[in-house]
């Protein structure tokens, strides 16, 4: 019985602890309609983990750096109006789904076009299945802008922590891999299972364990999370920074 | 029309005459097959030949063949005289002044009563003046030489009045000028020329034109080309062309000239700073340079920066900060530096700094260093406080003052929020600033009624397709509520229901000017909204890049937007030349300034001349002609309407103008136009005749002379003597 309490304490510090270093909850000022909210893609199954890594993901974020997502975001789909709640979607599955409607693939270059981000992330450890999916739909929206691996010095892995490659639950390929529309990764596409590094259960424990790196990778994990998220937000913000003082000295003091 | 031309008299016209010509052919070749059967040839071959003469005859006289000419008489015509009232006029040859030989041959022709001529002066302009006292007001004054236009002018003046020759005095200063653009016919009267000067060679060495880039940047290197000719004596000489700026020596080079004594210079300039800068071109003087007025001329570039620079600061990530970055970085036409606050103080990142890609907040860097090289500063949700950046407000507030921008984007960091009130910032806003507060939930700003014209939020042709055009817009979410606008703030935009404390609507934006800069407060930080929107239906993406476009080059005067702009004719005027200046008048609500009494004055101030009014029309368009100052420099002409400034346009005087730029007599035109038309050309006044000695009749049409040759007794004698005639031999030889 001791053990069976002393298990239950052990989660309830957990808790404790992660209400005492999360930011004090600021409401948004104007509401949420203009806050940043990470919102999962409902496309058929998986949904109710990917809301989770999206809760999870925000409170990171949060907690972490200035930007202050909403942290019970909402839910969208690519085939109705709610998938323009907000740029950043996050689209988690496992298994292989049938093809998308002709409404949702308009609805997903559209989402694109106007200048939303998706964070596409392949939860098995190496299935084919969604992968497969994930792919043939991508070629449908998008067939002149194939996935293609993202650079190990794109901005991405210095948006806000020093990353040197993607690790998630799994440590997966080498590259993450992404849509470039126009001059911005409009799709990330991991086969990491980045969200499975996010995960908790109900009392605040990490759902799954991390391998092979065990808790420093999920930490990276969690770094990368970031750092998508202030990619979505920031672009190539992290390019302009190194090359304001060329810009300052080129252009002289004035006026 | 000298020659006979036929015509045919036959009713129906050419159509007639082939019907009957073919069945008269047809006609013909029966009546052969009729003489088949005639075993004689002679007699088959005369009765052939005498049927078709017969024929033809017919066919001459049905056709009624008419021959016409158009005649012209010899009339006694009137004379004109076409005096060159230009400038160049005044200049001093080696037997005195050009306008001094003019009016002594004006004295001459005037003691014979015989002849009393229309006299037309041209220059800038055409116009008739008096020819009695003619010697006395000649004053050649104007700034060009149109002598085509001239011409023009007074051959078609000439037509009514049966002008019979024409008197050009001028000294054919004039490049533009060719004979063949005056289309002359032989119905012209006689153009005599007086080529002044003509027996004059110049001596002169000049700068003839002037081209540099209009606009130039910060920077980078522009072209200033001037076209240079030496004449006469100096054409042995060397021509150094020297480069000034601001009282300063920066070049010299010596030009290459062609066999006619003319080529071109170019200097390269590089602009240190925005604004206006006046480059000078020299050519030093020599001795005998007989128009040293034409060796110095003036540039005048308009030095702006390449592209535009701002600065956005944003006190954290978001999609607003996000989405107007973007469009800011797209814009070719804006240099970005941007600043985001990714990390608060209590922000816990998990991670020792050299893991981080954080740098620290450059303000001293930003906002004292740097801080006047930017065009437009924008603080996005940023709140200054945690940054130690209270002793920077004060300079950010000089700094538009001194005419930089500033653009102040709602949300919970903002106005209030970010514990603006009562900073240096708030001295700038167009808002003050009262208790912190927001307004949330949805809506759709509207226009306010008289500002629907402004640039900022015209996003339709008219204002009723403005305000359709934001009601169809994506709805904004929530709002930083301020106090009030200032007295001489617009508000261009507000919210539908909400109220300010003392009834009007919140504001949603609202610009105004601080000194010499520009300032707008955008109280929503949902604009975003409008560029990422589900609906295909309702207008957004298009109109967000154009509102913000429009917000950026409002705030940083892009001329284009300016509510009046007045404008020269030219860039460049010789001293006292004619000037003219148009422009259109809005108010700063951007409505036409109808019927407004415009003053028009220089500046630098001209004592010898005042204040010229002008009244707009219907739609605040205003034309006038003023005389340019009479002192060399750079100058701006300034409208004021009651007693404020509204627009302003720089020009440049210089000793010479193009007016007296390119002296040398031409006279090869006006040779040629003398050739077309009968005339006579005088090289210098000595030779020239007395005024009643040139011809002085004019030609005109004297109506038409038509004769029918073949309507004649004889020719029908003829042909009734060939068919008759046939007739009795075929009868005879046993035909029919």
């Amino acid at each position: 019985m001791r053990a069976v309490f002393g298990v239950r304490w052990g989660r309830l510090w957990l808790v404790l602890v992660c209400l005492s270093v999360s930011p004090v909850q600021r409401v948004a000022a104007f509401g949420d309609a203009t806050a940043v909210e990470i919102v999962s893609l409902d496309v058929g199954n998986g949904i109710k983990g990917a809301r989770n890594v999206a809760e999870r993901l925000a409170w990171e974020v949060r907690k972490r750096s200035s930007v202050e997502p909403i942290l019970e975001p909402g839910r969208a789909r690519l085939d109705k109006a709610s998938l323009f709640r907000s740029p950043f979607v996050y689209w988690r599955g496992s298994d292989e789904f049938p093809p998308l409607s002709q409404q949702a693939i308009e609805g997903l270059r559209k989402y694109i076009h106007r200048g939303g981000f998706i964070l596409i992330d392949d939860a098995t450890a190496g299935g084919e299945g969604f992968d497969r999916a994930v792919r043939r739909e991508l070629l449908r929206a998008f067939p002149a802008l194939p996935l293609q691996p993202i650079s190990s010095d794109h901005t991405i892995y210095r948006s806000f922590y020093l990353l040197r490659n993607p690790v998630g639950r799994v440590q997966g390929p080498a590259f993450l891999e992404g849509i470039t529309y126009g001059d911005r990764i409009a799709i990330v596409y991991s086969r990491h299972d980045l969200g499975g590094a996010f995960q908790r259960d109900a009392l605040g424990a990490w759902s799954q364990a991390v391998v092979p790196g065990g808790e420093p990778q999920r930490e990276r994990a969690i770094r990368l999370g970031v750092n998508l998220v202030l990619y979505a937000l920031c672009t190539d913000y992290k390019d302009d920074q190194v090359h304001a003082p060329f810009i300052m000295r080129r252009r002289g003091a004035g006026r | 029309m000298s020659d006979w031309q036929w015509q045919l008299g036959i009713l129906g016209g050419d159509t007639t005459a082939w019907v009957l010509g073919l069945a008269l052919l047809a006609f013909w070749f029966v009546e052969l097959r009729s003489i088949r059967g005639e075993s004689d040839p002679k007699r088959r071959v005369t009765l052939a030949a005498l049927g078709g003469l017969g024929i033809l005859a017919v066919y001459l006289l049905a056709l009624q063949v008419t021959l016409v000419r158009e005649t012209f008489e010899e009339v006694a015509g009137g004379t004109g005289i076409v005096l060159d009232n230009s400038r160049s006029m005044t200049l001093a040859g080696a037997s005195g002044p050009r306008s001094d030989a003019v009016r002594a041959l004006i004295r001459e022709w005037q003691e014979d009563d015989r002849v009393n001529p229309v006299v037309y002066l041209f220059g800038s302009s055409t116009r008739g003046t008096l020819w009695n006292d003619l010697a006395e007001t000649y004053e050649p004054v104007d700034d060009e030489t149109r002598i085509r236009d001239a011409l023009s002018y007074v051959l078609e003046k000439g037509a009514d009045q049966e002008l019979g020759s024409l008197v050009v005095i001028t000294d054919g200063a004039d490049a533009s000028f060719r004979a063949e653009a005056l289309g002359l016919d032989s119905a012209a009267p006689a153009i005599h020329a007086v080529v002044v000067g003509g027996d004059d060679p110049l001596d002169d060495q000049a700068i003839v034109s002037l081209h540099a880039d209009p606009t130039a940047y910060v920077g980078v290197p522009a072209i200033i080309r001037a076209e240079v000719r030496s004449v006469g004596d100096l054409r042995r000489s060397e021509l150094r062309v020297q480069l000034w700026h601001e009282s300063r020596l920066e070049e010299e080079t010596v030009a290459v000239l062609d066999e006619t004594g003319r080529g071109t210079v170019a200097f390269e300039v590089t602009p240190k700073r925005p604004g206006r800068s006046l480059y000078r071109l020299l050519i030093p003087e020599a001795s005998n340079d007989e128009v040293p007025q034409n060796n110095d001329r003036a540039a005048l570039l308009r030095v702006g920066r390449e592209r535009l620079r701002a600065l956005l600061v944003a006190g954290r990530p978001g999609w607003d900060v996000r989405f107007l970055r973007d469009f800011l970085k797209r814009d070719g036409s804006v240099d970005l530096v941007s600043f985001f606050i990714l990390r608060a103080a209590a922000d816990l990142t998990a991670a020792p700094t050299n893991e981080l890609a954080l740098i620290p907040f450059p303000t001293d860097e930003l906002f004292r260093e740097h801080l006047g090289s930017f065009d437009v500063v924008i603080f996005q949700n940023f709140d200054y406080a945690p940054y130690e950046m209270q002793t920077y407000l004060p300079r950010i507030r000089d700094y538009v003052q001194r005419g930089g921008s500033f653009v102040m984007i709602g949300g919970d960091r903002s106005f209030a929020e970010g514990r603006y009130a009562g900073t240096a910032i708030e001295e700038i806003l167009p808002v003050t600033l009262g208790a912190p507060g927001v307004l949330k939930g949805s809506y759709r700003a509207e226009v306010s009624k008289q500002l629907a014209r402004h640039p900022i939020v015209a996003l339709g042709p008219d204002p009723a397709l403005t305000r359709k055009t934001w009601k169809a817009l994506p709805a904004l979410h929530g709002a930083n509520i301020v106090s009030a606008v200032k007295p001489e703030a617009r508000v261009l935009l507000h919210h539908p229901r909400a109220r300010l404390r003392g009834g009007a609507p919140l504001p949603v934006l609202v610009v105004g000017e601080a000194g010499r800069g520009r300032v707008a407060a955008m109280t929503t930080d949902a604009s975003w909204r409008w560029r990422f929107a589900a609906d295909d239906t309702t207008v957004g993406s298009d109109e967000y890049e154009l509102f913000w476009d429009r917000m950026i080059r409002w705030l940083t005067r892009d001329p284009l937007l300016e509510p009046a702009r007045i404008s020269t004719d030219r860039e460049r005027y010789g001293v006292g030349a004619e000037l003219a200046v148009s422009g259109r008048l809005r108010d700063e609500s951007y409505r036409p300034l109808k019927k407004a009494r415009v003053a028009l004055h220089y500046q630098p101030a001209v004592d010898d001349v005042g204040d010229a009014v002008v009244d707009t029309d219907q739609d605040g368009q205003l034309q006038i002609t003023l005389r340019a100052p009479g002192e060399p420099g750079a100058y701006e002409v300034v409208a004021s309407v009651e007693g404020k400034e509204v627009a302003r346009e720089v020009f440049i005087v210089e000793e010479s103008g193009d007016e007296l730029a390119d002296l040398e007599a031409m006279p090869g035109q006006l040779q040629a136009v003398a050739e077309q038309t009968g005339g006579r050309v005088f090289l210098g006044t000595q030779d020239v005749p007395a005024l009643a000695e040139l011809a002085s009749t004019s030609r005109r049409a004297a109506g038409l002379v038509s004769k029918e040759p073949l309507s004649s007794p004889w020719f029908i004698f003829l042909t009734v003597l060939l068919l008759g005639v046939t007739w009795v031999l075929r009868r005879r030889w046993g035909r029919r």
